[in-house]
């Protein structure tokens, strides 16, 4: 795999300029994680010691430097603010220094895998805390000062939507009353543009036998209203079958007190509820979305097309919470 | 445009399947089972009483013979004033497309609306 040694070349060089000893990076492997960036471990020798990396970097050709510089920004003011997870090493959103934009971070331990959290015995006793974990991360994330999140951009949530489903060009009923029913009911204009991590979910976290270690995956991150991390964090998609709303693992009243300890405040539930029917309408349209890359040609793959079907999953949970309200 | 399955049709998931077993990635177990998956919801489709005069049916009740016009009503706002009419139809729709997707989903779910916690 000439590709891959020379990527551990220039992994070294990179390490060695960001001040770090490292005599040569080895065990260079990629991670399958089904995202859009390509994602490496690696471990680098410093004479005995042996530090483990993550590299994560966009794919030859599908450069996306706002993207990372977005996730850079957000990585490192949350990390000061004392949210878990890794320490950003090195980024660059050019193309000159490891051939496309790519995060250097450290590697944390802790299983992502949904349902293994959501069913294995070692977990037992992290699924008792981990509402409540969340809810502080989530709170944590919230908090940090406006002026650390220049260069993050702000989208009209539903506008954002709406542009995606355009773009599928499927008219779908159901869709067209949620759309409706949330443009009817939106929350007044949250005071505070907050952080918001933008995919905030079981599957994007880190979590050990004691608990959280990491929250991850921050390439949705933007300004907006906090609330929406907690809204798309009790979307039924990401309970993975589990029973508990929240993640399938936690009780809203976890979840709310971790948030509280930290925020202060309890969060308002009607908004929290705006945000869980938005983000269940978001989800469908990613779904749309994801099986008309199939479609047009973009990108062929089985796992697109079989996401077209799971539209009906949300339309089905969209009349359902719409019922209720 | 009526099709009661829709997107994708029962032909473009078989399409979809056949592309895959030919590919490079027909060795991998994860898109095996995505695969199997995809033509489990395919059978059941194939198995089903309702079909797209049903779907005609249940549109015709709203006095509409075209989902694609149906939408555009909705966003128009036509609805806004039949709007527990309107949604008793789509349940019905959704309900029978779900049979076929995923039946399970259809399993009551526990209490998930934060306003009551």
């Amino acid at each position: 795999m000439p590709e891959a040694a020379a990527l551990a070349t220039g992994l070294a060089e990179e390490l060695r300029a960001c001040g770090r000893a490292c005599d040569e990076v080895v065990d260079l492997r990629p991670l399958t994680g089904g995202s859009s960036r390509e994602t490496w471990a690696f471990t680098a020798i410093d004479g005995s010691q042996r530090s483990r990396f993550i590299l994560r970097r966009d794919p030859d050709g599908e450069a996306d430097p706002v993207r990372t510089r977005h996730e850079a920004i957000a990585l490192t003011a949350a990390s000061r603010h004392g949210v878990p997870g890794p320490e950003l090493v090195s980024w660059s959103d050019g193309e000159d220094r490891l051939g496309s934009p790519y995060l250097l971070m450290t590697h944390v331990d802790g299983e992502a895998i949904p349902r293994r959290l959501l069913r294995d015995e070692q977990y037992a006793a992290a699924r008792e805390v981990l509402g409540r974990q969340l809810g502080q991360a989530a709170a944590r994330v919230h908090a940090v000062p406006e002026s650390e999140l220049d260069g993050l951009s702000e989208a009209d949530p539903l506008e954002a939507i709406r542009e995606r489903y355009d773009l599928v060009g499927q008219h779908r009923p159901v869709l067209e009353v949620a759309f409706r029913r949330l443009a009817a009911d939106r929350p007044p204009r949250s005071e505070r543009r907050a952080l918001v991590h933008g995919d905030f979910r079981v599957g994007n976290v880190l979590v050990d036998a004691s608990g959280l270690t990491a929250v991850l995956d921050w390439e949705l991150v933007h300004r907006g209203d906090p609330l929406e991390d907690l809204g798309w964090l009790c979307v039924r998609a990401w309970r993975f079958g589990g029973p508990k709303p929240v993640g399938g693992l936690a009780t809203f009243a976890d979840l709310f007190d971790g948030y509280e300890e930290v925020a202060g405040a309890r969060p308002d539930v009607d908004v929290v509820r705006w945000w869980q029917l938005l983000g269940t309408l978001n989800w469908a349209v990613i779904c749309l979305w994801q099986a008309h890359r199939h479609f047009s040609g973009m990108t062929r793959s089985v796992e697109l097309a079989a996401i077209g079907r799971r539209v009906i999953e949300q339309e089905h949970d969209l009349l359902r919470l719409l019922g209720e309200s | 445009m009526n099709s009661l399955h829709r997107y994708p049709s029962a032909a473009e998931a078989v399409e979809a399947v056949r592309e895959f077993l030919r590919s490079d990635a027909a060795d991998s177990a994860y898109y095996a089972r995505v695969a199997a998956h995809l033509l489990g919801i395919v059978e059941r489709e194939l198995a089903a009483d309702r079909g797209d005069a049903w779907l005609a049916e249940r549109l015709a009740v709203l006095g509409v013979d075209d989902e694609d016009v149906l939408a555009a009503q909705v966003r128009d706002g036509d609805w806004d004033d039949r709007y527990d009419e309107l949604v008793a139809v789509l349940s019905e729709i959704t309900d029978e497309r779900l049979r076929v997707a995923n039946p399970r989903h259809l399993a009551p779910v526990a209490d998930d609306d934060p306003r009551r916690s």
